[in-house]
């Protein structure tokens, strides 16, 4: 069960509408490495984990992916929000805009929808754990890269924030990994499922 | 303080409040991280409460208004008007 809270969990207020900036954006949210991925794929993860710390893990910090959907959501929005059609088809938006005017779609840069065949939830939490490291990183690498072509402070300080966060989700999947690894049966040196012993 | 002072600073609050619970995921016996915690929970109880007194509800469940529906007032985080 969620709980909406109405109110984001890193204020955004931009006040330089640029559709260009928008355009970059939008792939952090909806593009194979976006936030949208991220959220579902640990809310999916989540039930074949085999202990009760991997469990809450995948369940907070998908939880708190979502949060990171609305906050570029927001982003999106108030980069493009009272533009005109002109305007936007200027900042090279136009393609967006005939498909969703003005609302809010997750797709990458170039307007590849999001799929969720970009991630895995395999039911082997070693290699889950192992795609969710991987994961983590993909979207900060995401995320320096638009820092490098960003410049607008307001739309940097959610963005900084945003790859801090990959930073710390990393470490903490890195430390369930060795709790997983640290209770496994010790006869099991290759790491095979820990999670589905039917035989 | 004015209603977006209030709101970053529960924001703020409530961000380490998260943060917290995702370290103790992995270190649920770090008796500092616990002590920390449950100081940041009462100050976010607090400051939640505060600001729900005075600005409007922040869940569905927090509205105390038995005239009017309260949950559609106030602006939503990604209107510009507020944050």
């Amino acid at each position: 069960m969620w709980q909406y809270e109405k109110k984001l969990q890193f204020p955004v207020d931009i006040t330089r509408p640029d559709a260009k900036t928008a355009r970059l954006v939008l792939t952090l949210l909806g593009g194979p490495d976006g936030e949208l991925g991220a959220a579902q794929r640990y809310l999916s993860q989540r039930y074949a984990m085999p202990t009760a710390d991997a469990m809450a893990l995948l369940t907070d910090i998908g939880s708190e992916e979502m949060a990171h959907e609305e906050i570029l959501a927001t982003v999106i929005r108030q980069l493009t929000d009272g533009l005109s059609a002109e305007e936007l088809q200027k900042q090279g938006f136009a393609p967006f805009y005939m498909e969703h005017t003005g609302g809010i779609y997750p797709t990458d840069s170039n307007g590849v929808p999001y799929t969720v065949t970009t991630f895995q939830s395999k039911g082997d939490p070693i290699t889950d754990l192992h795609e969710d490291l991987a994961a983590e990183q993909k979207a900060r690498t995401g995320y320096d890269n638009a820092l490098r072509l960003i410049k607008d402070p307001a739309v940097v300080a959610p963005l900084r924030f945003l790859r801090q966060r990959e930073i710390v989700h990393y470490q903490r999947f890195g430390e369930a990994l060795d709790r997983l690894v640290d209770r496994m049966n010790k006869k099991n040196l290759y790491a095979f499922n820990p999670a589905f012993r039917r035989s | 303080m004015n209603r977006k002072e209030m709101l970053r600073r529960l924001q703020a609050a409530d961000f380490a409040l998260k943060d917290a619970a995702l370290f103790l995921d992995t270190h649920p016996e770090d008796e500092k991280a616990l002590a920390y915690y449950h100081k940041t929970r009462a100050e976010v109880n607090e400051m939640t409460r505060r600001y729900e007194e005075v600005c409007g509800p922040l869940t569905a469940a927090g509205v105390q208004n038995k005239q009017y529906w309260d949950w559609i007032k106030e602006p939503w985080p990604w209107e510009r008007t507020d944050v």
